[in-house]
């Protein structure tokens, strides 16, 4: 006789396994679902953010980026209007400070469901060099002269007449997006989109060139890039898959198609007048299809595979500017009149859940990139001097595999364990090595759901092999035979990763990361020999809904690589190159009152650069950008709220390479004297922000 | 009754409760997260998930329940003062496992860009589209520039401070974001990004660097990180190493490629001119190809 607490515990163990318990809900009659106290935010909303801002000081390197090139005042204005009717139509526009360089407007509008058109603008300027001079006159142009009287030399320290040529040059680069997007969807499941981008980049760079090794020129050159893009593409939502399919292109012209300008040094084989060659314009296609289908429930199958082209036609610029070649003919115009580069990528991959919390991974990736460029003899004049043997152009191809396998499984009380294999391959044309491959296997750890600590470990090791090194001959300079390039050469690499996420209560959470990898070329005579790279991360925050919120950071990177060399084939030497970072911040928000809230940010980064070459080390390259910014919002109720921004900003630095130089400082360098990069900073900001809805 | 008289007559009450939706749909769960409340949802209804017209958002079916599944069991132990979550619920530490989360994301999201989720990184290491988007907030973080690096920073800490080092791309002011060049969503290509190669991803803003040129400089076709180190470097622009033993890493040439320079160079005026300013690009200023007849040698 069964007893009856028994019998009820058997009674309920079988419900609960009992059809009934486990049967999914029916639908409901969302008929009755009146929805009577959703509120929609129908009509306008938004904010404007308004009012006057001053900067203390002119410094490049801190308005790189971001606009404020230009100490005194500007009118800061941001903000974002919304739209919503109730017919779903609604409008979305926003805007971030227009009266600067820096400025992004942004449209979105149409019709919720069925189609969206996406508008955008983005401006974005980059300074490269503060201080910079040239005695060049035309900056701007493809033509550079120089004043009238000038006194050539073969160094820059007999250039007599520098000093009273230099005038400032404005070595900066200003991008200009126009984006425009639309997604459409017409009877669901199928959905289409077109995406286009305009972007230009024009300013001014710094281009060098001058004469084999005896001396060289800092040019300011122009640029003036305009790239198009257009992308088409359509998608279908299946219940067990999807497709995808795109067609693409991307049109890239350049205003400026060469760069020549007079030799401010003594020429070399009568070259008075040099002229280097800029980017040519370029055209490329893509046309992609993909997507994804749901064999089984645990099964499922995914791909992607593109073809396309990169050409590239432009007329060629004869062998040189110096007179006494200009008569040698070119072996054709242009490059061929019609270059094609054909890449295919391929994608699939293979997801099985065969059991409950275990699945496996398959992947394969392919790309072909096939340079059809004819190979043709040509004779080089090496800078405008003499005219060199044949030689023949290198149009470089190569394929890359990848196949890769992974299981991962979930174990109870939050315990994840997985391991993967992978080979990835690639074979080139014209290069010292044609084939290599590399085999991976990495194996990963990971404990969630323990007291909310999420700790994870990654320990991945892979050996490079290749076939045998064969160093290519070249025309000018003998290679050393010992060299092995380090993307080509035999190498072996681990990398271990270990993350700590901990979420406490009352809304603190820590997270910590440490990772340290090292790649070992010891089969290599010269080149690269080792590299590592060591990093640890460390953040604690708590946020709750009332009271003081906070965070702090600290962050250390270091990156380390030895190269070995050899003078002449004789003298070995060795050197190691080092470089450290340090980052660490702080920010704090805190509720004053009912009224009141201020917020403190603050972060300091430090970087440090050695090379020690034959133990005679250079001088350390140092940076240290420090940043301090208080915030207070005073907040009445609507419709105005107050702010106000007070922000310092440093940065120090030491560039024994490339600062501090004068346009005369290097002997056979005409350089254009920029500036190592420091400043002390303070922007104020008060803004008014008002909001309506 | 006994105990376990009292647990089987429960049983079957409980186990209907759980699989059932409510009666009322989004106006029971707006009255404890409506406007002002704690846990307020209703940013929801200014988004296209709340949207009634767009027959396949939410709000034009199930409502809430749509996503969170039957909420019947949990408004009736809320009604008894109990705490009790939806069947399910969002979050990067939410109890829901996230390929529940997942799951119910995908049932409309898995098309263009989401194809590739299944397998990739995020996916593998159980990061929910919840632990990055909002779908209760009026604007997703995610689709701010500023706000979606912090998103990013949470778990991949070292990238800010790459955003901060004295060579980067213009992320620190919001010109860039992250999905600039990486789609988190699709493992279909390496390292997320949003084109099939590291290369194709760089060209689609530095087009001028597609080629095809006459001279090719190998490294440059083949991969731009052998040379550059893309989220930030303390050499510019982006280098790994400065030049001249960047280049000395493959160039071991006679004559000045592979001498070894040092300190004592810098006065050097023979030597000084292969080591200051640019190093190599002194002069060898084409490195990323030449279309120049003369430009075998990366000068013109």
């Amino acid at each position: 006789m069964i007893s009856s607490a028994r019998l009820y515990a058997l009674l309920s163990g079988l419900l609960l396994v009992s059809p009934l318990a486990a049967q999914q809900a029916a639908p409901p009659d969302t008929s009755r679902w009146a929805c009577g106290f959703c509120v929609w935010p129908l009509g306008w909303r938004g904010n404007f953010d308004i009012g006057p801002g001053w900067v203390s000081d002119e410094a490049l390197k801190f308005a790189d980026y971001r606009g404020l090139d230009e100490a005194g005042g500007w009118l800061s204005m941001n903000g974002e209007a919304r739209y919503l009717d109730e017919a779903g139509r609604f409008l979305d526009l926003w805007w971030t400070e227009p009266a600067l360089d820096a400025r992004r407007i942004a449209l979105r509008g149409g019709q919720q469901g069925a189609h969206t058109v996406q508008l955008g603008w983005t401006e974005i300027p980059h300074y490269t060099g503060q201080g910079a001079r040239s005695p060049f006159l035309g900056v701007g142009s493809g033509e550079l002269s120089l004043p009238a009287g000038w006194q050539s030399a073969d160094t820059t320290a007999g250039l007599g007449s520098l000093d009273s040529a230099l005038r400032p040059v404005a070595l900066e680069l200003q991008r200009r997006n126009l984006d425009l997007g639309v997604r459409a969807r017409t009877a669901s499941p199928w959905r289409w989109r077109v995406d286009a981008q305009r972007s230009e980049r024009k300013g001014t760079r710094v281009l060098g060139a001058g004469q084999i090794t005896f001396n060289t020129s800092h040019l300011p050159a122009p640029v003036d890039h305009r790239t198009d893009r257009v992308d088409l593409g359509v998608d279908y939502q299946g219940e067990r898959g999807h497709f995808n399919a795109g067609l693409g292109g991307s049109w890239f012209d350049n205003g400026q198609q060469s760069l020549a300008w007079d030799n401010p040094f003594t020429p070399i084989a009568g070259a008075e007048h040099l002229r280097a060659a800029l980017e040519p314009a370029n055209r490329a296609w893509t046309l992609r299809m993909g997507g994804a289908w749901r064999a089984r429930p645990e099964l499922r199958l995914s791909g992607q595979a593109g073809i396309g082209e990169a050409r590239q036609d432009e007329t060629f610029l004869p062998y040189s500017s110096n007179p006494e070649f200009e008569e040698q003919p070119l072996p054709r115009p242009s490059l061929t009149g019609k270059i094609e580069a054909l890449s295919l990528n391929a994608a699939g991959q293979l997801d099985w859940r065969p059991a409950r919390g275990f699945d496996l991974t398959a992947r394969w990736r392919f790309e072909d990139r096939d340079n059809r460029t004819p190979v043709t003899e040509w004779f080089p004049v090496i800078t405008d001097v003499y005219q060199r043997e044949a030689t023949l152009n290198r149009p470089y191809s190569f394929q890359r595999e990848q196949l890769g396998l992974q299981g991962r499984y979930r174990a109870g009380a939050g315990w994840r364990l997985g391991a993967g294999l992978g080979r990835k391959s690639i074979e080139r044309s014209l290069q010292s090595v044609h084939r290599s491959s590399e085999d991976t296997v990495w194996v990963e750890m990971g404990m969630g759901q323990w007291a909310m600590l999420d700790l994870r470990l990654r320990l991945e090791a892979a050996d490079r092999d290749a076939s045998p090194y064969q160093p290519l001959v070249d025309p000018g300079l003998p290679g050393n035979p010992l060299m092995r390039k380090f993307n080509l050469a035999e190498r072996e690499r681990s990398q271990a990763v270990l993350d700590a996420d901990w979420s406490l209560a009352q809304g603190w959470s820590l997270n910590a990361s440490a990772r340290c990898s090292d790649e070992d070329y010891r089969r290599s005579p010269l080149g690269l020999q080792s590299s590592s790279t060591r990093g640890l991360n460390f953040g604690i925050n708590q946020s709750r809904e009332q009271g003081l919120a906070w965070l702090a950071w600290v962050g250390y990177e270091q990156i380390e690589a030895l190269i070995a060399g050899q003078e002449n084939f004789m003298l070995d030497w060795r050197a190691l190159s080092e470089d450290e970072f340090i980052t660490w911040g702080l920010g704090a928000t805190l509720p004053l009152g009912s009224h009141w809230q201020a917020r403190l940010d603050g972060f300091e980064a430090r970087s440090q650069g050695k090379i020690d070459t034959a133990g005679d080390p250079f001088p350390a390259l140092d940076t240290r950008l420090r940043n301090l910014a208080l915030r207070l919002d005073y907040d009445s109720g609507r419709p105005w709220a107050w702010q106000l921004v007070l922000e310092h900003e440093r940065y120090d630095s030491q560039d024994w390479q490339q600062g501090g130089l004068a346009p005369d400082s290097i002997a056979a360098v005409l350089t254009m004297g920029v500036d190592s990069p420091d400043y002390s900073v303070s922007v104020v900001r008060v803004m008014g922000s008002y909001r309506f809805r | 009754m006994t105990y376990f008289a009292w647990l089987a007559c429960l049983l079957p009450v409980a186990a209907t409760y759980a699989s059932e939706f409510s009666s009322q749909g989004a106006d029971a769960c707006v009255i404890c997260h409506g406007a002002g409340m704690p846990q307020a949802a209703v940013a929801i209804f200014a988004t296209a998930h709340g949207s009634r017209q767009d027959a396949e958002a939410p709000f034009a079916q199930q409502q809430c329940e749509q996503c969170h599944g039957p909420a019947a069991e949990h408004l009736a132990a809320v009604s008894r003062g109990e705490t009790a979550l939806p069947p399910v619920n969002f979050g990067a530490h939410a109890n829901t496992p996230a390929a529940v989360q997942d799951a119910t994301c995908l049932g409309c999201h898995e098309d263009h860009g989401r194809g590739g989720w299944m397998g990739s990184a995020h996916e593998a290491a159980e990061v929910p589209c919840a632990a990055c988007h909002q779908v209760h907030a009026e604007r997703d973080r995610v689709f701010d520039a500023l706000a979606q690096q912090e998103t990013c920073n949470t778990c991949h800490a070292r990238r800010r401070d790459d955003s901060l080092k004295p060579s980067s791309h213009p992320l620190r002011f919001g010109s860039m974001s992250c999905s600039s060049c990486h789609d988190p969503h699709n493992g279909q290509h390496e390292s997320l990004l949003l084109e099939a190669s590291v290369n194709d991803t760089c060209f689609t803003c530095h087009a001028e660097k597609r080629g095809p040129f006459l001279w090719e400089h190998a490294p440059a076709a083949e991969d731009c990180s052998l040379c550059h180190q893309v989220h930030g470097s303390n050499h510019p622009p982006l280098l790994t190493r400065r030049a001249p033993l960047l280049c000395q890493q493959c160039h071991a040439a006679a004559d000045h490629p592979g001498l070894a320079y040092s300190d004592a160079d810098l006065d050097d005026p023979q030597a000084n001119r292969f080591v200051l300013a640019r190093g190599c690009l002194n002069c060898h200023s084409q490195v990323h190809g030449s279309n120049h007849p003369s430009g075998a040698t990366l000068h013109r």
